[in-house]
Formats: C-alpha cells, structure tokens, sequence
C-alpha cells in the first residue's frame, strides 16, 4: 500500500528551512555557507532513571532506583520552542513514568511530534500502553531496543509497522543479529548505535565487544541493499562508515554533528547536556533552552 | 549554493544521540563497494584473464586484480616504482576494507592482462592519486571495459 507524504511541519530555523513528513523523512535545506541552527530540531529527552532491565551495558546506568523526572517542569522548557519539532523520549524506561501519557498529551498539544524509544524487554509489559500510545497517534516513531534476537509479537508490527525502528548497538550485537531479525519478520527500520564507554558500557566493553565492533566495521556493507539503515555519529564513526560515500552523496545524506541541529535533556537530574555521553562538566542546570542553545553556538 | 539534507523514512526515535545518516535500500547507487576477508581473514584477489574479448567489469574484485596484474606485468617491463604502486594498491584495498587484512594478490601464473587491453596508455595516474584508484575499484558505477583492435 502505497500512502501519500503529507507535510506535518514546516518551519525556518535560523539558517534552515526544516519539513517534517508523515513517512518521518525531515530535511533541512540552506541556501548559505556553514548554515546555523536557531534551536533544536531534535531533542533527546530523558524522563526517568527507572529501569528494572538489567542491560549490562546500559550507558544511562538506569536502575529500579532510578527516579523519575518533573514532567510539569519539563514542559515549560519545551514550551518556549516552536512547533514541528522532534523529541525523542527515553530513559530508563519511559512506560514506567506515571505521567507519560499526560506529557505526550501536552507534547502534542503544543505542536512537538514525541517519538519513544523502548526496551524489548518491556514489551509484552505495557502492551496496552504502546497500543494507546499509538491508537491515539500519541508517538510517530517507536524504537525498539533490541535485547534479544527474537522475533517481536505480532501485535506490534501488525499495527505499528511503518513507526518501529530497531535499535541495535555495535558491538552489543553483530551483523548477523540483524540479519537474523530481518529473517525473522522484524520491521525493516535499524538503527545502529555506537558502542558508548559510558554508564554501565565501561565494563561491559571487553574482547567480544572489540571483536564485534571491528567485524561490524568489516561487514556493514552488506546491509545496505537490506534494509533501512540509519547510524548515529557514534556509529558513523566507529564503523568508519563514510569511506562508502562521495563527499556529494554524504553532505545530502549526513544530518550534522551532535549539537548542531540536536541536544539532550536529563529531566531527572534537570540539566541539559550537548548529549546524553556528554561529561558532567558540559552540563547545565535548566535555565533557558534557547539562551543555552545560543550560548553555545554564537 | 543550496543544500537538502535528508532524513528518510523515519522519524528521530534515538535517544542517545541522533539518526545522522539514514541509507536507503533503492538509492545505492553512487554507495562504493568493499572487499570481504575468506575464512583465513584474508583478503584474497584472484587472478582474472583481461583478454581480447570485449567485457565490461564492474565489480571491485576484477578491477583490483586488473590493478594487481598491471603492476606485476606492465609496471614491471616500465621499470617503474612496483613496489611503491603495489604499497598503494594494497592500502588503499584495505582501507576500503576498514581493517588492515593481509591482501593475496595474483600470484605470478595466474591472470593476464593482453596488451590490447591496456590501450596503448598506463593507468600510472590511479597509483599516484589514491582517491582516484579507490573510486575506480569500488565505485559500481567505474567501469573497466577490455577489448581488442
């Protein structure tokens, strides 16, 4: 079935005219050299610490101790950025917050389009939640992080296809992993994630991560005529991905350096950070986002 | 100058940083090749016949090898630099590969490439320019087409 591409947001940010579809593709076009972001198209949001998955290599190091963060206060610093723009929702595990369904209501109400990001693991759990959370067109994407090679139930893919995207981390899991899911029915979306040596990912990195890693660096390729493939800057550079591409190719297809159209959010702790791996020196306590994304840029 | 950076077909779920790249199954043309290692890990060229039938070889593999067979048997008889194009050809192989594999190349008996074939005219310059080289043997739009008179 073929569906049309409806815009859903279009809007001038600083240098850039940014379009936002219903299929999720979202270009930035410019008209000037070395072109700057006013605000962030995209923002990373953490809203609780709260995990009861034991992922050993959890770079949030999320925990049953984990604690939630404000959404009411979150909110009025989302409020003072336009509308169209994205945030990506995760945690810890964000099904567990207890007021997700009054922020992605009050997300939607001011214009912002929510994607989330949940554990595998949680699945079966929240079943009735993710499907409110897409009956109710609470959420565009749902990234799916990827525990175990697996299939995934049916009612996930029967009716939230075109939206999941799995995530997958290089080196946690190998190219075969991915070929397996893609065997197994999984949606056709991957994400792949650099290794971060960060949180719980600093013990957990050892010669098999190594190993995987430099065979994710020697196989990657033979992905590409298999599915929809998308990296983080992470993964673009440990997988040393842009050997692949012309320098043309790769300025139409490459979103920009962390920070440069994206920011993180950790409202547990309430600060925001350039990224979720970024030192705790680099972060700040909520204040202003646009002051803080012009501070930082100008 | 105007620019269009795309995001296709979904939307930004990553909460540890961003999707920066997104690459599509039907647009992969201009997408350059690799090399896979054998069981030994090994990254092995084999030694084609570049005769006077007219082919046309668009895979990275027989371009390497026609690259390989050019050094040992044309290079050679210019008395040039061998071993400095030779250096060239295997590192710019294993950079395209992402690691730095050993590469078998043709040995001695086996490949040739008819002197028809080479156009009366080298391809030295790909040796001089590693950019050039790679492009050649891994971009599936580089053709190599042999023939005779």
């Amino acid at each position: 079935m073929i569906t049309e591409d409806i815009v859903l947001a279009s809007y001038v940010n600083g240098d850039f005219k940014c379009t936002l579809y219903s299929s999720g593709t979202f270009t930035k076009e410019s008209s000037v050299v070395n072109p700057k972001a006013a605000f962030p198209s995209s923002i990373d949001v953490k809203i609780t610490n709260y995990c009861n998955m034991p992922c050993a290599y959890c770079h949030e190091d999320s925990t049953t101790k984990g604690r939630h963060g404000d959404i009411s206060l979150l909110l009025d610093q989302l409020a003072i950025l336009p509308e169209g723009i994205e945030l990506a929702i995760g945690g810890g595990n964000p099904l567990a917050h207890p007021n997700l369904l009054q922020f992605l209501y009050a997300v939607k109400q001011q214009g912002k389009y929510a994607n989330i990001t949940i554990n595998q693991g949680h699945l079966t759990q929240y079943r009735s939640l993710i499907q409110e959370l897409v009956v109710n067109d609470l959420v565009k994407g749902i990234g799916v992080s990827i525990v175990n090679v697996a299939s995934l139930p049916t009612w996930l893919t029967s009716t939230a296809q075109e939206r999941v995207v799995l995530h997958m981390i290089a080196g946690v899991h190998t190219v075969k992993d991915v070929l397996t899911m893609l065997e197994l029915g999984a949606p056709r979306k991957i994400l792949v994630l650099g290794y971060k040596t960060f949180g719980r990912g600093i013990t957990y990195f050892d010669k098999t991560v190594e190993d995987n890693l430099q065979s994710w660096i020697i196989y990657v390729r033979s992905l590409f005529d298999k599915c929809l493939l998308s990296f983080d800057n992470l993964g673009i550079e440990q997988l040393k991905l842009k050997r692949f591409f012309s320098e043309e190719m790769w300025n139409k297809l490459y979103m920009g350096d962390d920070f440069t159209h994206s920011m993180y959010i950790d409202a547990v702790e309430m600060q925001y950070a350039p990224t979720s791996r970024s030192s705790t020196d680099q972060r700040v306590n909520y204040s202003n986002i646009i002051d803080y994304w012009n501070s930082a840029h100008n | 100058m105007n620019t269009i950076q795309t995001r296709h077909n979904l939307f930004e779920t990553n909460s540890s940083s961003t999707h920066s790249i997104t690459i599509i199954e039907s647009k992969l043309g201009d997408v350059l090749e690799t090399l896979y290692p054998n069981k030994d890990n090994k990254i092995v060229i084999g030694g084609y016949d570049f005769g006077l039938s007219v082919h046309e070889y668009y895979g990275a593999e027989a371009k390497a090898s026609y690259c390989a067979i050019y050094i040992r048997d044309w290079i050679q008889k210019k008395e040039k630099d061998k071993d400095r194009y030779l250096s060239v050809l295997i590192k710019t192989i294993q950079d395209q590969v992402g690691a730095p594999l050993e590469v078998v190349l043709p040995s001695e008996n086996t490949g040739y490439i008819d002197h028809q074939s080479v156009e009366n005219r080298d391809i030295d310059y790909l040796f001089e320019v590693p950019e050039l080289l790679r492009e050649f043997i891994f971009n599936p739009k580089s053709v190599l087409v042999t023939k005779g008179d």
